[in-house]
């Protein structure tokens, strides 16, 4: 079990390195003098060349990449930020914890509303409310995310005013973004949920188990549900990215200071080492995210263990 | 040829039976009509301004209300249909053909050319999708093509894994074998016998990737990295409605809706599909 811990945190190295100069060289070959749009438009052309030595953007490409590498990994230096005059991690460090408390709160939001939903339509499939939430759950999918938190903007805080529109410190704040971000993985989870329950549910060791007399609470809870769990882990950690990616939109939606909102600024600033940081940051939280279920199912499921 | 022809008749007559699906269609025929005879249809032009009409509410002359332009709102959604359908269809183009080739490729010679191909694969699903057509097209910068090349990257992943998936289980068939008896070429091979045998989970995969991609290009246009405006993405219009949110909330509402609905009416089609297509699935 170590062992395979191991090799699968050795196997994320290479594939982050990769991540790593993939944004670097998109963002090279981006059009757009960064030392331009960081100084404006009536820089004269020393301070330009100034800031290009002192950002080493006059190396060529490969010296960059190279530097750009070197530093991140060795020296945990991800650069500096060409508007804020501040150290990218700092930048980071500052956004981060939001972003993961955005994304986590989705998560625990969408698994506690979506599974029991999931369950409860597998044991009472074809009635009104296994109907009434798959029509949800097909508008939910398809509902952009952006336009969900409009539309919650506009009835809770707009005509009801029962919850502010900006913001993420208070619980009360939190609440409109936490649902808007959640909204299609909540569809997604109670849909999957459903699917598998429905297999698991028709399996012969639960008829077995109603046979003996076992009550239907401890049928569905203790013998079904934990069999059922695999394509739901798989389908939750999958909408892990998703929601970190859905939160640049939340962000930008709810004015909340988190990591994606800081790239959609850099994004417009040309501030190259901080979409660099943000993409970083996003890619090895998604993979390490991925990692976790990955061994988490090997103790959901015994025979992964076996290979 | 009459197995074929057949089996599709078979696939058309359950697809019959399900009526999300047969909705679907049906919404998806309205639209593709509504993208085509745009100028015949729409009451106004997409830019037309009207001072005197500025963010007025739905009436009998503007439908839908006018905008922060005074331009009606039915005629940009109308337009906007043009966008979303180009946008969905050749993006979901570009990363079939291309995930496609890769997971061909990949599937059929095997071996390091395999590994190399999907290790690349891996990589990019590294990267949250959003995220990647969010770089992509800050990259590229605004305009039509750019975003349908940004999001059109972001799924061949996808293609090219199932597309390697389905290759495998076929390429062991004894028909191929027999193929290559004969002196067929790979790419003979490729294309006219193991393609034809893994449409099915493609073309599901394709309907449910042109919604993805449609909801990408209304995400991107409404962060101000796809369409630009006057053109009327229906991203972009939710993005131009946001400061009038509290006064004239109908134009946050129009252009979401006509997502919603042309998601939905995707998602019930490429459901329906993958029940007609593979009814061993279904219980």
């Amino acid at each position: 079990m170590v062992r395979y811990i191991i090799r699968r945190v050795l196997l994320l190295v290479p594939v982050i390195l990769s991540v790593m100069v993939i944004i670097f060289t998109i963002l090279y070959f981006t059009p757009g003098d960064p030392a331009q749009i960081a100084l404006g438009q009536e820089a004269n052309p020393e301070t330009i060349a100034a800031f290009r030595a002192e950002h080493g953007l006059d190396a060529s490409f490969p010296v960059q990449l190279g530097r750009y590498l070197y530093k991140a990994v060795f020296e945990v230096d991800l650069g500096y930020s060409y508007i804020m005059k501040s150290p990218v991690s700092m930048e980071l460090s500052t956004r981060i914890p939001v972003t993961i408390r955005l994304a986590f709160w989705a998560v625990v939001f969408s698994t506690l509303v979506g599974i029991p939903l999931g369950v409860i339509c597998a044991i009472r499939q074809y009635s009104l409310l296994d109907s009434l939430t798959t029509l949800v759950t097909l508008l939910g999918v398809s509902m952009p995310t952006f336009w969900t938190g409009i539309l919650l903007i506009i009835a809770f805080s707009v005509h009801l005013g029962w919850l502010p529109s900006m913001g993420f410190e208070t619980v009360g704040e939190m609440v409109l973004p936490v649902v808007t971000l959640s909204g299609a993985t909540v569809a997604v989870i109670a849909r999957t949920t459903r699917a598998s329950m429905l297999e698991v549910i028709r399996s012969d060791y639960i008829r077995t188990a109603r046979a003996k007399g076992q009550r239907e609470s401890v049928v569905i809870l203790r013998h079904a549900l934990p069999n059922a769990m695999i394509p739901i882990l798989t389908i939750i950690s999958m909408q892990f990215g998703m929601l970190l990616g859905g939160s640049i939109v939340t962000e930008a939606i709810f004015s909340i200071s988190g990591v994606g909102r800081l790239m959609l600024e850099a994004i417009n600033m040309r501030d190259y080492p901080i979409i660099q940081g943000g993409v970083l940051f996003i890619s090895v939280a998604f993979c390490l995210i991925n990692l976790a279920v990955d061994i988490l199912y090997a103790f959901i499921d015994p025979r992964i263990h076996v290979k | 040829m009459t197995a074929r022809n057949s089996m599709m008749k078979f696939t058309l007559i359950r697809l019959r039976r399900n009526y999300l699906a047969v909705l679907g269609f049906f919404v998806l025929f309205v639209l593709i009509g509504t993208a085509i005879f745009a100028e015949q249809i729409s009451p106004y032009g997409y830019a037309d301004q009207d001072y005197m009409m500025i963010r007025k509410p739905p009436t009998a002359t503007h439908l839908l209300g006018t905008d922060e332009f005074g331009r009606d709102v039915l005629s940009r959604l109308i337009y906007g249909s043009r966008i979303s359908l180009q946008v969905g269809l050749i993006a979901v183009s570009i990363s079939l053909v291309i995930g496609g080739a890769i997971g061909a490729i990949g599937g059929y010679f095997g071996g390091r050319t395999d590994s190399v191909l999907m290790r690349i694969m891996d990589v990019q699903l590294a990267i949250p999708t959003i995220l990647l057509a969010i770089v992509i097209s800050s990259a590229l910068g605004p305009g039509l093509v750019n975003l349908m090349v940004a999001v059109g990257i972001t799924s061949i992943p996808r293609f090219a894994r199932l597309m390697r998936a389905s290759v495998l289980s076929i390429k062991g068939m004894e028909f191929i074998e027999a193929a290559r008896a004969m002196g067929a070429s790979h790419l003979r091979i490729i294309t006219l016998y193991i393609l034809p045998n893994c449409a099915a989970p493609l073309i599901v995969q394709s309907t449910l990737s042109v919604a993805n991609a449609i909801l990408f290009a209304a995400t991107l246009s409404f962060l101000g990295l796809g369409i630009q405006p006057p053109y009327p993405e229906w991203g972009g219009m939710l993005s131009a409605a946001r400061p009038y949110i509290r006064d004239s909330a109908y134009l946050s509402i129009f252009p979401g809706l006509a997502i919603m609905i042309t998601i939905v009416a995707l998602n019930c089609i490429g459901d329906g599909l993958r029940d007609a297509l593979d009814p061993k699935q279904k219980r």
